[in-house]
């Protein structure tokens, strides 16, 4: 700039103030535009197929019909598709019958409740152990109700950033889980916002500066102090709170990580201060709110995320590539779509990559030999994690969480799942027990112990439903008349695995009858229900 | 893959067949007879997890003359001048046995951190699923038993499934819901849930059944679909009577049950004991609530006198029956407590000084390694830090710290981290 001329100078600063109102003007206009929903979940499906070269795909690497049923069911309810449902979707033909059947779906009210476990889970998985269990039932109440009304995805974020714990009625669902889970201890509340809502795992710096990691001791802390109750003065005025490095003299004050000025609100209090950080993830040019959640909700649609670990998306290596470019271009349309995850999740479920076919044992075989050569040639030079390409042969198997496969059981058995999401404060309930003892943290790479194959096998819930008295659907089918052999035997299939038996299954199962004539129709129905509420098929999402 | 499936294709219709005659006598397919062997070769390790992190300044290394040793008084042992808290006089009895190694010295303070470094013996890197140590030794030692070869006692293990060396092995938790009580004395039940069927006369045509539908099954055999299958197999192997039997301890003398203690943690080293006679290469019993950050010596006090009980009577069980010389026991937490007492009575955590013992197996006892200040702050001579400690661990029982597996990476890693060095006084 030339300061021997004032008058240009003066100028220059007009142009400038101009410049930036005019900048303003445009960014108001750009954003009311963008509020209103003109993403459409169709070209979020397209960016996914483009990306990974399925927008053309062949039908024969899709899924059967009862298959893609089964799993989107399971994805957007967290059950198994009902008898009718399976025989509804099977007798229709039409182009549009999936679109139809994801938007019934999503429609129905445990589709919300489904998803509010998933983000609780994401947000607060430290809530899954049975101390916090009561924590864990009001934030999901508290979150089934604010996505069943809608709400925008960076709303509910600022939601439980910014609550008031002064102010609100006790009857009133709040999200004070998330405050109780981290003990509402300032350092917790900092590794856990950032870790939820950004991806950004500060956990480490806590105790010591790591030497290759972004963030600082000093970072983490100051983050903390966000959390940090507001004191007064001496004067009676209102300060940024500090926070003390726990056994030494560090003292910090607030610090955004990005170390962007901020401009303190007056009066300043909690809340004010909390929602400081909020408006900055909001606004921080990394876009690592959206990214997050569209990182999060890709795992539970397609099993590994985009990027791995989830909770380190700010990694160097991991801004750029493949993986990297899909992700932003669907967090830009998140954020365009007004944070609707309504959309997003249409998108994706909407996908030919969802679409695509489980691998099976004729399919695998072909692709075992050329991944053996992968194998051969990883050991040579090793690709870091996450960054290979993402895998769009097969759509993978992935195992079923504890609520899955308590509704899935209850749903096969023809039994209502228990509503958990209305009412209900009588203690552990036997699907948050049985839910408990089959915690999985993710599911594609799920693990079953041998605690919980016993239980399956042997213990009191399965053992109910193999009886005509725990079990509507095995009572109907041995009290209707009309129902030959292979239909009884037909309808338990559908039941519990959403599709009819092949035709050699069918003649095993006849032989099997067969060759225990002592057991009554009602004991080989009860087994027959035993053996595949214990298959590797039911308790996948296959 | 195609092997492991007809495997076990094979193995679910030897059980079927066999199940003809489940209530009787002969169990067909049933790798070990479930019976205690004696003078057997494979070595085993008990370890005796002090869960949140103990006051070894109070149970191992007393500084009875700093303002920082609190009140507990050291006694004397039967091996002279090694002395430890009046608050283990049974195996103090038995110094003789054990050797202390008083100057741990490891990095990390937070407890769930601190955890997964002290099981697994790496610092966590990137994607890489390290196994736990009981992983590990199960997967080194391969013994064909239809017990698992990695069973946890009464905790949650810190690594739920087998790491990188997969489900298979993985720990088999026992007695895992039991609550802990005020004073740290769990009360919970040991026995084995679900163990056996409700439904025994269906059994037969429910598991010929489940053989000949996965037999037909076009699913491929992908990680997720293989640890269902494995946790099912190794479910139903467990199911044999026999190998059931394993976890009666009504079986033993009550006289004997009376000197393990009777609270979780004392039939927790006993059914420890009943499973390393019967082939189990890896068991972990867990003594929780020493997480002591206010009331300390009350509470160490007390755990103190369940530790001394339950490991005294097992150690002398052990030697007993012949079998300490091939089992190493090895008792420690994931980090000490701060020597300075804080305000509440209490100690925090504090990784830079604390203690283990190590029993058994290769390990020459009546020694103490290591020495720390007299406040109890600083490690005064021979610092040991994980990666020495698991290289100590694996060479007692024979094997070698450097041999490697594949992990799910694509990259070998070692049993033990490479830097660390055996501590030869004690092999």
């Amino acid at each position: 700039m030339d300061h021997a001329d004032p008058w240009n100078s003066q100028v220059t600063a007009m142009l400038r103030s101009f410049q930036s109102l005019l900048g303003l003007l445009l960014a108001t206009f750009w954003f009311s535009e963008c509020r209103a929903t003109d993403v459409r979940p169709e070209e979020i499906s397209h960016r996914i197929d483009q990306h990974l070269g399925l927008d053309k795909t062949e039908a024969v690497r899709y899924a059967s019909d009862a298959e893609f049923l089964r799993r989107v069911t399971l994805d957007l309810t967290g059950r198994i598709p009902t008898i009718s449902e399976v025989h509804e979707y099977l007798g229709e033909q039409g182009e549009s019958r999936r679109s139809t059947t994801i938007h019934r779906l999503m429609q129905a009210g445990v589709h919300h409740r489904n998803m509010a476990t998933f983000w609780r889970r994401s947000w607060i998985p430290q809530a899954d152990t049975p101390e916090f269990a009561s924590v864990t039932d009001n934030f999901e109440l508290w979150l089934t109700q604010r996505l069943q009304s809608g709400t925008r995805y960076d709303d509910l974020v600022t939601e439980v950033l910014t609550l008031n714990h002064a102010s609100g009625s006790s009857l009133k669902l709040r999200p004070t889980g998330f405050y109780d889970a981290n003990l509402s201890r300032p350092e917790n509340l900092a590794a856990s916002a950032t870790r939820a809502f950004l991806g950004i795992n500060l956990d480490c710096a806590q105790c010591h500066d790591h030497p290759f990691a972004r963030w600082t001791r000093s970072q983490f802390w100051e983050t903390a102090a966000f959390f940090a109750p507001v004191m007064d003065n001496e004067h009676g005025q209102a300060q940024l709170p500090n926070v003390r490095v726990p056994d030494t003299e560090l003292v910090y004050a607030p610090v955004l990580l990005t170390l962007a000025e901020v401009e303190w609100p007056k009066p300043l209090d909690d809340v004010a201060l909390r929602q400081v950080l909020v408006d900055w993830m909001k606004r921080d040019e990394e876009r690592l709110l959206a990214k997050n959640a569209v990182n999060r909700l890709w795992s539970h649609f397609y099993g590994e995320a985009i990027v791995e670990p989830m909770d380190d998306l700010s990694r160097d290596e991991f801004q750029t590539g493949d993986r990297a470019e899909l992700l932003s271009e669907l967090s830009e349309m998140f954020i365009a779509s007004g944070y609707d995850l309504q959309i997003l999740m249409e998108g994706m479920v909407g996908s030919n990559f969802y679409r695509l076919a489980s691998p099976t044992v004729e399919s695998a075989t072909s692709l075992s030999t050329s991944s053996s050569m992968d194998l051969a040639t990883a050991e040579v030079e090793t690709v870091p994690a996450g960054l290979t390409p993402l895998s769009h042969e097969h759509a993978p198997v992935r195992g079923l969480t504890g609520e899955q496969l308590y509704d899935s059981l209850q749903t096969a058995a023809g039994l209502r799942p228990e509503r958990s999401d209305v009412g209900g404060n009588a203690g552990p309930s036997p699907r948050r027990e049985f839910a408990a003892a089959f915690y999985v943290e993710r599911t594609h790479n799920a693990e079953r112990s041998i605690t919980q194959a016993l239980m399956l096998m042997n213990g009191s819930l399965v053992d109910e439903l193999t009886q005509l008295s725990g079990n509507p659907l095995l009572a109907s089918v041995v009290s209707s008349p009309f129902m030959k052999n292979d239909e009884q035997i037909d309808t338990v299939f559908i039941a519990v695995l959403g599709r009819p038996p092949h035709e050699q299954e069918r003649q095993f199962v006849k032989q099997s009858f067969a060759n225990h004539p002592q057991a009554t129709r009602e004991q080989h129905l009860g087994n027959l229900f035993w053996v595949l509420v214990n298959s590797s098929e039911f308790n996948t999402n296959h | 893959m195609q092997s492991t499936q007809s495997s076990r294709r094979t193995m679910l219709k030897g059980i079927a067949l066999g199940f003809s005659s489940w209530t009787t006598t002969s169990w067909l397919p049933a790798l070990a007879d479930g019976a205690p062997t004696v003078g057997r070769k494979p070595r085993a390790v008990i370890l005796i997890w002090l869960n949140g992190g103990p006051a070894t300044i109070d149970l191992w290394d007393l500084k009875p003359q700093h303002a920082n040793g609190g009140q507990f008084q050291e006694i004397e042992t039967s091996v002279p001048g090694m002395r430890i808290s009046e608050h283990l006089p049974s195996l103090a009895s038995l110094a003789s046995e054990f050797s202390l190694i008083r100057s741990m010295s490891t990095r990390e303070g937070d407890h769930s951190r601190a955890r997964l470094v002290s099981q697994t013996g790496y610092t966590p890197q990137g994607a890489i699923k390290f196994p736990a140590m009981g992983s590990l030794v199960a997967h080194e030692f391969q013994v064909a038993s239809d017990i698992p070869a990695f069973v946890h006692i009464g905790g949650r293990p810190t690594v739920t499934g087998g790491g990188f060396l997969g489900p298979e092995f993985a720990p088999f938790v026992v007695g895992g819901r039991g609550r802990r009580e005020n004073a740290g004395t769990t009360t919970g039940d040991l026995s084995v849930d679900d163990l056996s069927s409700t439904a025994i006369d269906q059994q037969e045509e429910r598991l010929q059944l489940l053989n000949g539908l996965q037999s037909a099954s076009r699913l491929a055999a992908t990680p997720v679909i293989e640890t269902l299958q494995s946790a099912q197999d190794r479910a139903l192997r467990l199911m044999n009577p026999q190998a059931a039997a394993a976890f009666e301890l009504e079986n033993e003398k009550s006289t004997l049950r009376e000197a393990y203690g009777t609270g979780t943690f004392g039939r927790g080293c006993l059914l420890a004991r009943r499973l390393i006679e019967r082939g189990v290469s890896f068991v972990e019993v867990t003594l929780d609530g020493w997480d002591t950050h206010s009331n300390n010596f009350e509470r160490v006090k007390e755990l103190s006198q369940q530790l001394d009980r339950g490991c005294a009577t097992l150690l002398e069980d052990l030697r007993e029956r012949g079998l300490l010389d091939e089992t190493l026991v090895v008792c420690q937490g994931e980090f000490g407590r701060t020597p300075r007492i804080n305000g509440q009575a209490g100690r925090d955590h504090w990784p830079a000084t604390w203690s283990v013992l190590l029993a058994g197996a290769g390990i020459r006892g009546g020694q103490v390694i290591g020495r720390t200040s007299a406040d109890g702050s600083e490690v005064a001579s021979r610092p040991v830090r994980t990666p020495d400690l698991m290289a100590t661990i694996f060479r007692s029982i024979g094997l070698d710290p450097r041999k490697q597996n594949m992990s799910n990476v694509g990259r070998p890693i070692r049993l033990a981290d490479p830097e660390g060095i055996a501590i030869e006084e004690l092999l």
